[in-house]
């Protein structure tokens, strides 16, 4: 399964186990990218870090 | 499958929420993965039928106000928010933890460029600025000299937002190319690595690489009592070795835990699982005042 970077337009690899919500760097651009749908399958840039983002 | 409803709190999923998922599934539970930027809580309206809301957000602010709004409503959460509010602020963990009598490094909050650079000069060279909320060794700044101070201080005065504004400074501490990060779980230590690194700065995002440490009686008591001071729950402790001293630097209310698992053999993911079952038990059959006037 693949869909298209938004940024560069590669085809991003995703197996099987992706899930909606996970993210992804494209292998062309290294973009970081979110799943939000899998049927069919669509990413968009995920959101930068913010100044709380943290464990 | 489980009579525990079980909802994951999550900003995005990254590889600790699909081990935890599947540390769920393996114990016969479902779980809702509720995406934060998705949720919309009428104050006035009824939850879902969760039982427990795991949190695993990346974003503080959001969890924060998520689990008080669970919290309120009767849901057991993990952590509490008590627990994320006395985590996700330095200024608050240090004061806690102080509290508690858990030793720490020397830390000095200031609340003006003057008061910091007293505050730097009064702990000497080197210190360590820290934003009081933040992560992943982000922004922290070990400074030096004097020069180094009034540089960093004017950059934050004038670029820094209103966090910025409160200084958190901390004495340097000579550690020995690594720290320790000690993993807690339902009032135990699970487990604990080392983090290693050539830089200062020893977070696994910045690059450190991790072996196993074996949790002595001493980590096992200072974790334990740091983690007692934030209010317990499934915990990450941040430990610095001062020669036979352990300060603690940190304490994470929603660890990343992927460099972990292999090195230390434990399934990380499957005790965060069965603290997030437990935790319903133990919430018991409090009923908060508002669900209390919602109902009325």
């Amino acid at each position: 399964m693949t869909a298209p970077c938004p940024e560069c337009d590669a085809q991003v690899p995703l197996d099987a186990q992706t899930v909606i919500g996970e993210v992804v760097p494209c292998p062309d651009c290294s973009a970081d990218l979110e799943v939000i749908a899998l049927q069919p399958p669509a990413l968009v840039l995920a959101p930068p870090e913010e100044e709380d983002w943290g464990e | 499958m489980s009579e525990v409803r079980v909802a994951m709190l999550v900003s995005r999923v990254r590889v600790e929420e699909k081990l935890i998922l599947g540390a769920f599934a393996r114990r016969g539970h479902d779980v809702e993965v509720v995406d934060v930027r998705a949720l919309m809580v009428d104050t006035h309206g009824q939850l879902p039928g969760w039982d427990v809301v795991l949190d695993r957000c990346v974003q503080q602010s959001h969890a924060l106000a998520a689990l008080r709004l669970f919290e309120d409503r009767g849901v057991a959460t993990v952590n509490t928010p008590r627990v994320v509010a006395n985590c996700a602020d330095k200024v608050v963990t240090t004061s806690l933890l102080v509290a508690a009598g858990v030793a720490v490094p020397r830390t000095i909050v200031a609340f003006s460029v003057d008061g910091a650079l007293a505050a730097i000069e009064s702990v000497g060279y080197p210190a360590v600025v820290k934003p009081p909320v933040g992560s992943w060794g982000r922004l922290l700044a070990r400074v030096n000299d004097r020069d180094a101070a009034e540089a960093l201080l004017d950059h934050k005065a004038t670029l820094g937002s209103v966090a910025h504004q409160v200084f958190y400074v901390q004495e340097h501490v000579a550690k020995p190319g690594r720290d320790i990060r000690a993993f807690v779980a339902g009032g135990e230590v699970i487990c604990a690595i080392d983090r290693l690194s050539d830089h200062w700065i020893t977070n696994t995002a910045r690059g450190a690489t991790t072996v196993n440490r074996p949790v002595t009686a001493a980590i096992a008591d200072v974790t334990l009592r740091a983690a007692a001071a934030v209010g317990g729950g499934v915990l990450a402790v941040d430990l610095l070795e001062d020669g036979e001293r352990l300060l603690v630097s940190e304490v994470n209310h929603t660890m990343e835990f992927r460099n972990s698992v292999d090195v230390t053999g434990v399934d990380i993911a499957g005790r965060i699982a069965a603290h997030t079952v437990d935790s319903v038990r133990n919430a018991g059959a409090q009923q908060p005042a508002v669900l209390a006037a919602v109902s009325a």
